[in-house]
């Protein structure tokens, strides 16, 4: 067997599978499926969940891919350099300050929730490149993420506490800071949908890129990338897909950077492959990750977000730690 | 007289508002293989960066065709394998498409020209430094342009890889390239190059065919050496490797 074949074969079976778990979250979870009338309910909020964690996963996984190549970074992801904390940030504005905006007498806060988390997270990665100068060193990026992470969520715990005085207000934002599924909705998949959809292609489309980006700024230029457009445009595009993520469920950590991470051992680092695989992964992940919360015997559901910081958080030092002992930090 | 491919005049960089760079005139020819030589910190590497444009300059240089850069060691970091690096070098001309037939037939006569062929399916970041530099330059020639200019190619390569370097040179030149080689072994530099420049902070000293640029009081001043009168023995490769 040609090893195209085996690698096509490989890549059904995995589609299949992923698909086919994918489909299983549906099912799990309490609720009569077999009336039929409240199993048709049951499905379709079930069926919104899995999409919003879908959709966040493939965008955040893909953010995260794209964030490493312009960082030179395997540690950068969209959490680690603040993004996702801002993009959060940027929606609880929205939501604290919306009623009292004349924006709302043109279109609902359901429009303008995605706005301020696209402008959160592009205001954390123009903050990060302004700092950091182009290309930090990889401690550097690091401190200057976690630093603008801490800042943005001290804003975004101001932000809870101003929202405490309405009930509907203060429970939305801070489900935003938690991160979670539970309340999509077709409205915001519907928004969001286009963006990540755009954005994963974009990815793909660009691999050569892509690639050239990991030789450094100056090969890669003297190879003929424009080093400054692609730097504008893919901070453009992690900014639209953290954005597109957040505005769906909320602040969720180290998607992108276990996610590509996994991929990338299985795939390879050569982005026309990575990057379609890294979004399959990315929505198969927290729509499993979401799948097994919600068949937790637990009284209250845990938030997505913790689970997967959970799960991040470890996986990150462990990369910190393999790197300082490769002498590859600094 | 053959195509000038590249011109610089009044080339010079500052750093830190300190000149580092020139003034200096320099030309390369179609077929043209020119030495740049110099102690550590003479401004080598930075002409060659200034020739391609990744430096800011002062005067003017004028590419008549494309460059590819060989640089000292790549930034690299990622595991890429070593064919998806030598791709890298047909982004000019292929932007984000995907490589055909042609471009592949171009990697494969690339690697081949570089003595990495057997490489082509490794993982660029596990290669010794004397392999990866063969990939580096097998990556420039994938890139099909008219000047080649080479940082300290032959730093980490064994004697028998540097003369094959030497050989493949000659060989670019004869079928019209230029070849600007940033090189510390005088003897390989005298022994391939057809016109040799010396550099001292940032000037040039001297340039010419290597009995001119060589010359006793220039070893002397620039080094502080001076050649012995029996030549040390030569080799060349007993068959090909």
């Amino acid at each position: 067997m040609s090893s195209a074949l085996g690698s096509a074969l490989g890549a059904l079976v995995a589609l299949g599978l992923g698909l086919g778990l994918a489909a299983a979250t549906l099912l799990i979870g309490p609720g009569d499926l077999n009336d039929a009338e409240l199993g048709a309910v049951f499905l379709r909020l079930r069926l919104y969940r899995a999409g919003a964690a879908g959709l966040a996963g493939a965008a955040l996984s893909t953010a995260g891919v794209m964030a490493q190549a312009l960082f030179r970074n395997p540690l950068a992801s969209p959490s680690v350099l603040g993004a996702t904390a801002g993009a959060a940030l940027g929606g609880q504005l929205v939501l604290l300050l919306l009623p009292s905006l004349l924006a709302t007498a043109f279109l609902g806060p359901e429009v303008w929730v995605p706005c301020g988390c696209f402008a959160g997270a592009g205001l954390a990665l123009m903050l990060v490149l302004a700092i950091g100068r182009g290309q930090p060193d990889r401690i550097s990026l690091i401190l200057i993420g976690f630093v603008l992470s801490a800042l943005f969520l001290a804003l975004g715990g101001v932000a809870i506490s101003l929202a405490q005085e309405r009930f509907e207000v203060g429970r939305a934002v801070v489900a935003f800071a938690l991160g979670g599924v539970s309340g999509a909705g077709p409205f915001g998949l519907g928004l969001a949908l286009p963006w990540v959809l755009l954005g994963v292609g974009l990815g793909v489309a660009s691999g050569p890129s892509l690639d050239l980006m990991l030789s450094g700024e100056k090969e890669a230029a003297a190879f003929g990338l424009d080093v400054r457009q692609s730097t504008r445009t893919l901070t453009v595009w992690i900014a639209v897909l953290v954005g597109a993520a957040v505005s769906v469920a909320g602040n969720l950590g180290f998607v992108g950077l276990v996610v590509p991470h996994a991929v990338r051992r299985i795939v390879g680092p050569t982005h026309r492959r990575l990057l379609p695989w890294a979004a399959f992964g990315g929505a198969l992940f927290l729509i499993l990750s979401d799948g097994l919360l919600r068949s937790l015997p637990t009284r209250s559901e845990l938030p997505l977000g913790v689970v997967t910081s959970l799960v991040g958080a470890p996986l990150f030092l462990q990369m910190l730690l393999r790197m300082k002992r490769e002498g590859e930090l600094g | 007289m053959a195509e000038r491919l590249l011109s610089a005049t009044q080339l010079e960089v500052h750093r830190d508002g300190r000149r580092v760079l020139g003034p200096l005139d320099l030309e390369a020819r179609a077929g043209q293989r020119l030495g740049v030589l110099g102690p550590n910190g003479a401004g080598k590497s930075t002409l060659l960066e200034a020739l391609i444009g990744l430096l800011p300059h002062g005067g003017r240089v004028k590419r008549n065709g494309e460059l590819a850069w060989v640089p000292q060691r790549s930034e690299l970091r990622s595991d890429l394998s070593v064919r998806s690096v030598v791709a890298q070098g047909r982004y000019r001309l292929r932007r984000d498409a995907r490589l055909d037939d042609r471009d592949q037939t171009v990697i494969r006569w690339a690697l081949g020209e570089a003595g990495a062929a057997e490489l082509a399916d490794r993982r660029f970041l596990r290669l010794s430094e004397g392999e990866k530099r063969r990939v580096l330059i097998a990556r420039a020639l994938a890139s099909e342009a008219s000047v080649l200019l080479l940082d300290e190619p032959t730093a980490g390569l064994d004697l028998g890889h540097a003369l094959d370097l030497g050989a493949l040179i000659e060989r670019l030149a004869r079928q019209n390239q230029a070849v600007i080689v940033v090189l510390h072994d005088l003897g390989l530099a005298a022994r391939f190059m057809d016109e040799l420049v010396v550099l001292q902070d940032g000037e040039i000293v001297a340039r010419g065919p290597a009995e001119e640029a060589l010359r006793p009081e220039v070893l002397n001043q620039v080094w502080g050496l001076r050649a012995l009168p029996k030549q040390a023995p030569l080799f060349e490769r007993s068959h090909p490797s």
